[in-house]
């Protein structure tokens, strides 16, 4: 405890060294003036009295050292003594110094954000207790599962402390006293909070009474919601909220910044069981699985333990199910599985940037090297005035690392003012990407990396400089009249080594970047120009009309959309209209597991999948979806009384190869009572067979597309409004919203866009990495190109007196050029070829980014090259110019 | 010179402590003269090594330091202890005379 006063003590004591040296000083000189007084007053001569004095004292010299040691930390004295000296030589060349940390402080910047990003994002810890505990449980077959499965593994399960259900994210309209909003909200089991471990910031969560319906009419809201509606007034709690039709009450608002089960869900409404219907857990698979694991459990046990429970928990359906549905169940921890998507683009980015911080490094080092031929006679000085080259090093060292850090600190602050702009080139999805922020652990990890990149680009000048010459340095006019060959190999061979790495980003860029092209290039299947899609949302129980006569279900939103389909027709500058439930490249296409014609299935196997949609039979025609068999849907298959479907090429030619597919009969499985029982008066019948469309994203292969009319029975209660014609999107949106209000004027209209930016959408996520690659790609060949053409200039400069005597003796001036850009062009034809090596051999981690491109892409491997060709041919020509600009008489006088 | 003896490792800054303890505030050359008679002219100090020790104390919090005047008017740093140094004083003192008094029994059968 004294120890560690004592030494912060002298820690102040070193920050304000002049102080203290003064005080010292005073003291012992004060201390001498008086014994020499005394020593007088005892009758010594005077000389003698202050001779005595200093014995005494131990000389003063000596005494002032030893009194000083104590008063500071004389290692740090000296790590200061080196860090003034290298501010100084840093403002005695400020050229370099502007370079030098400008080219760093675009490798650390960039490092910086995307540390940040990567912190944001993967590694810092979600807002749970125990966090690391808490696992995402998933089924191989089936995404979502029902309730009473979850509520049986968590019974019987003993590796898991707490097993919960949460559902889909689902926009819900939500009215109170004013208008109507659309606000994101899920249902979760009422042990879902207490599973992760967090405490209402007002109010309570669910208690077990919320798992019974009619009890259950309560709701969670979100902070940020909370904060938007209610102006964070407490006396929310208890108030009523009307969410799609039903009264819930508000019981609790959610902790500040936690955000679940997604980003944007605002409100919490429990998962309920019909107390006397047996098939109420089961028939609805609608939830994802959160557990918490026990204390000493080990995700693989929890697996390995949720594999026999399986067996168990299947046996309580009220129905058999297929042996292999959700045959296996894989545990992963919780925030892994959110941003596991995430993490290999992430990693590539931090990759490319990491590399991006080498070529500056290289660069510097360079720089540094060259700028230590100019300062060979001021070493020289300090050697032979007994400066050992232990302390020669740690003197250039300190200067670099001088260097990483001022490059370190400006790196900082350009990333905290980007990072904004970083953020917006996310692609919207992005997990956590409202919680980036920069932070203390991000600010440590840039300034590491700018003290590790101060050390890697000293150490090779710091130790060429500590090992010159003295002899030779000191004499005069060392230059010799070639230069020294060896001086520059080390130079040559960093060059070499950063166009190289330049070549791996660029490379990485390319091929991304070629990937996107040939993405963008897939033909979606459909019409996108001149396409409006817009959502319009009836409240979702006005569709299951719960307390309406069953013969009335679903009438209510089958009537508004019935109206909306006529009055859409009347939308000035809208030619055709259409209605869908699913917009294609959405994501948002529903699963369809059926069982086909002719293709009988064993009870325990699993069905055929596909995707369906909803649509009006405009649809096909507005998408310009194109018929190849049979017909298309039409106005009389809207009653519901044909029951009709149209499938896509893709079906058609898998389940019947050889076959009309016309005429054949599909049973969804929603349909059936008994597992592969063939029920005809339930199954649809395929009329007609259009061209294939692409569904989850363009690079998607084609899969099972079937679409069905919208009949009173199936209407859903969101439908996507298609218009196609001259309005602009904001005249077709005011239109739809006026044929809206004509019908029902509480309904909204939101998410308008045009459909090229559905598309455009779908594939945001490999535009941000190509976006970002590009840019780092760019960012690594103007360092690059600096590099080249300072080592050049700086070759050139060495080379006046050769080149000024070649000239005198008869060369010519293009022959000087040729010399220089022929030097310039084989650097970078190596450094080309060992960057290429590298991209090949590291392109496996590459693989899982192209879209139809291999590593080995003939016109990246070819772009690139000469790409950096030309950058090394335009770095060496302005020192080439200068070169041959050399007038012989005045380079032959010189020096 | 003969008669006279370096000062011991480690005793310096406790002469220092209850030196202080006795006389109150006092500058450095008034701290060695001090010890120097109260040794009885015995102590050898090297008055050199009496700075760092005294700044080692301080920087411990066992005493504190200010400027002041001399009694010939000249500027001087004047010590004194503080409360954790009037006990260190004292508890450096009883082990003092704790380990002498040890010592003192090893001694004691040889004299005889």
């Amino acid at each position: 405890m004294r120890k560690l006063r004592a030494w912060i003590v002298r820690l102040f004591a070193t920050l304000q060294i002049g102080h203290t040296r003064a005080e010292i000083d005073t003291e012992l000189s004060e201390h001498i003036a008086m014994h020499t007084e005394d020593n007088l007053r005892a009758g010594l001569p005077a000389e003698e009295a202050r001779r005595q004095a200093l014995i005494q004292l131990g000389g003063e010299e000596q005494a002032r050292q030893a009194y000083r040691d104590r008063a500071t930390l004389p290692v740090l004295e000296g790590i200061l003594q080196d860090v003034r000296f290298a501010l100084r030589q840093m403002r005695k060349s400020p050229g370099f110094t502007l370079t030098a940390v400008l080219t760093l402080a675009l490798g650390i910047g960039a490092n910086a954000v995307i540390y940040t990003l990567v912190d944001s994002i993967l590694l810092r810890p979600l807002p749970y207790a125990q966090q690391d505990r808490l696992m995402r449980v998933t089924g191989n077959t089936f995404g979502v599962l029902p309730k009473g499965f979850i509520r049986a593994l968590g019974e019987e399960s003993r590796a898991f402390s707490s097993i919960a259900g949460f559902g889909d994210n689902i926009e819900s309209n939500i009215t109170g006293s004013d208008i109507p909003e659309r606000v994101f909200g899920a249902t979760i089991t009422v042990n879902a909070l207490d599973t992760l471990g967090i405490h209402p910031a007002f109010g309570q969560f669910f208690s077990k009474d919320d798992e019974v319906l009619g009890q259950d009419n309560d709701v969670i809201l979100s902070y940020g919601y909370w904060q938007r509606r209610f102006a964070s007034a407490p006396s929310a709690l208890g108030r009523t909220l009307r969410i799609d039709g039903v009264s819930r009450r508000i019981i609790g608002i959610l902790p500040a910044g936690v955000r679940f089960p997604y980003a944007d869900t605002d409100f919490l409404i429990p998962v309920s069981y019909k107390r006397t219907d047996v098939y109420d857990p089961w028939n609805s698979f609608a939830l994802h699985i959160l557990g918490r694991l026990a204390p000493g459990v080990a995700p693989g046990q929890a697996q390995a333990e949720l594999r026999r429970l399986r067996g168990i928990a299947v046996l309580q359906f009220p129905w058999q199910m297929p042996d292999t549905w959700v045959s296996d169940m894989t545990v992963v921890p919780l925030l892994e599985s959110e941003t596991g998507n995430m993490r290999p683009r992430l990693l590539l980015l931090f990759g490319s940037v990491g590399l991006i911080l080498l070529i500056a490094c290289a660069n510097v080092a360079n720089m540094m090297l060259a700028r230590a031929t100019s300062r060979e006679r001021e070493i020289a000085v300090r050697g032979a005035l007994g400066a050992s080259s232990r302390r020669l090093i740690q003197q250039f060292l300190s200067e670099s690392v001088v260097l990483g850090l001022t490059a370190g600190i400006i790196g900082l602050a350009a990333a905290f003012f980007s990072l904004h702009f970083f953020v917006h080139l996310l692609p919207a999805g992005t997990p956590r990407i409202e919680t980036i922020s920069l932070r203390p652990s991000d600010i440590f990890f840039t300034l590491g990396a700018s003290v590790l990149a101060g050390l890697l680009f000293g150490i090779i000048p710091s130790i060429r400089m500590a090992s010159l010459n003295l002899l030779e340095s000191l004499r005069l006019g060392s230059r010799s009249l070639m230069g020294k060959g060896s001086r520059f190999s080390a130079s040559t061979i960093l060059v070499i080594a950063q166009i190289a790495l330049s070549v791996v980003v660029v490379t990485a860029a390319g091929l991304i970047l070629h990937s996107l092209y040939k993405l963008s290039q897939v033909d979606p299947g459909f019409r996108t120009d001149r396409i409006v899609s817009a959502e319009v949302s009836v409240d979702s129980n006005a569709c299951k009309a719960p307390h309406a006569p069953p013969q009335w279900s679903g009438r209510l939103c089958s009537s508004f959309f019935t109206a909306l389909t006529s009055s859409m027709r009347g939308i000035p500058g809208v030619e055709k209209a259409a209605l869908t439930d699913a917009l294609p490249l959405n994501g948002s296409d529903s699963n369809y597991a059926f069982d086909a014609e002719n293709h009988p299935r064993n009870a325990q196997a699993n069905a055929q999948l596909g995707t369906s949609r909803n649509v009006t039979p405009e649809y096909f025609d507005v998408l310009d979806l194109k018929l190849v068999r049979g017909r298309l849907l039409s106005t009389q298959d809207l009653s519901g009384t044909t029951r009709a479907a149209v499938i896509n090429e893709h079906m058609a030619e898998r389940l019947w190869p050889n076959e009309n597919p016309i005429g054949k009969h599909l049973l969804n499985l929603t349909d059936e009572t008994l597992p592969a029982v063939w029920y005809p008066e339930k199954a649809v019948e395929i009329v007609g067979v259009v061209r294939n469309t692409r569904d989850g994203s363009l690079g998607d292969e084609y899969s099972n597309q079937i679409y069905l009319p919208i009949t009173p029975e199936r209407t859903p209660p969101v439908m996507f409004a298609l218009m196609r014609g001259q309005a602009t999107p904001s005249e077709a949106a005011a239109g739809l919203r006026r044929a809206v209000d004509g019908i029902d004027s509480f309904v909204p209209v939101t998410r308008v866009r045009t459909l090229n930016e559905v598309v455009a959408s779908s594939v945001a996520a490999p535009r941000a990495l190509a976006v970002l690659l590009l840019g780092f790609g760019a960012l690594a060949l103007i360092i690059g190109a600096v590099g080249v053409y300072s080592l050049i200039a700086y070759l050139v400069s060495w080379r006046v007196r050769e080149i000024g005597l070649r000239l005198a003796l008869g060369a010519q001036r293009w022959q000087i050029v040729m010399d220089v850009v022929r030097q310039s062009l084989l650097m970078a034809a190596i450094g080309c070829a060992a960057g290429i090596i590298a991209t090949i051999a590291l392109g496996h981690l590459l693989r899982s980014f192209l879209f139809e491109v291999g590593v080995f892409d003939p016109v990246t491997l070819f772009a690139v090259p000469a790409l950096m060709l030309i950058v090394a041919l335009a770095a060496a020509w302005i020192p080439a110019r200068r070169a041959a600009a050399v007038d012989p008489m005045v380079a032959l006088r010189a020096d | 010179m003969g008669g006279k003896s370096d000062v011991w490792q480690g005793t310096l800054a406790l002469m220092v402590l209850t030196t202080l303890e006795t006389i109150g505030p006092q500058h450095g050359y008034g701290l060695a003269r001090r010890i120097e008679q109260t040794s009885g002219d015995k102590l050898q100090l090297n008055y050199g090594t009496l700075y760092p020790a005294l700044l080692k104390l301080e920087q411990e919090g066992y005493i504190r330091s200010r400027w002041g005047a001399s009694d010939n008017n000249r500027k001087a740093k004047f010590y004194e202890l503080t409360k954790t140094g009037q006990r260190q004083a004292r508890k450096a003192a009883a082990e003092w005379e704790q380990t002498t008094a040890i010592l003192a029994r090893f001694l004691a059968p040889a004299q005889e």
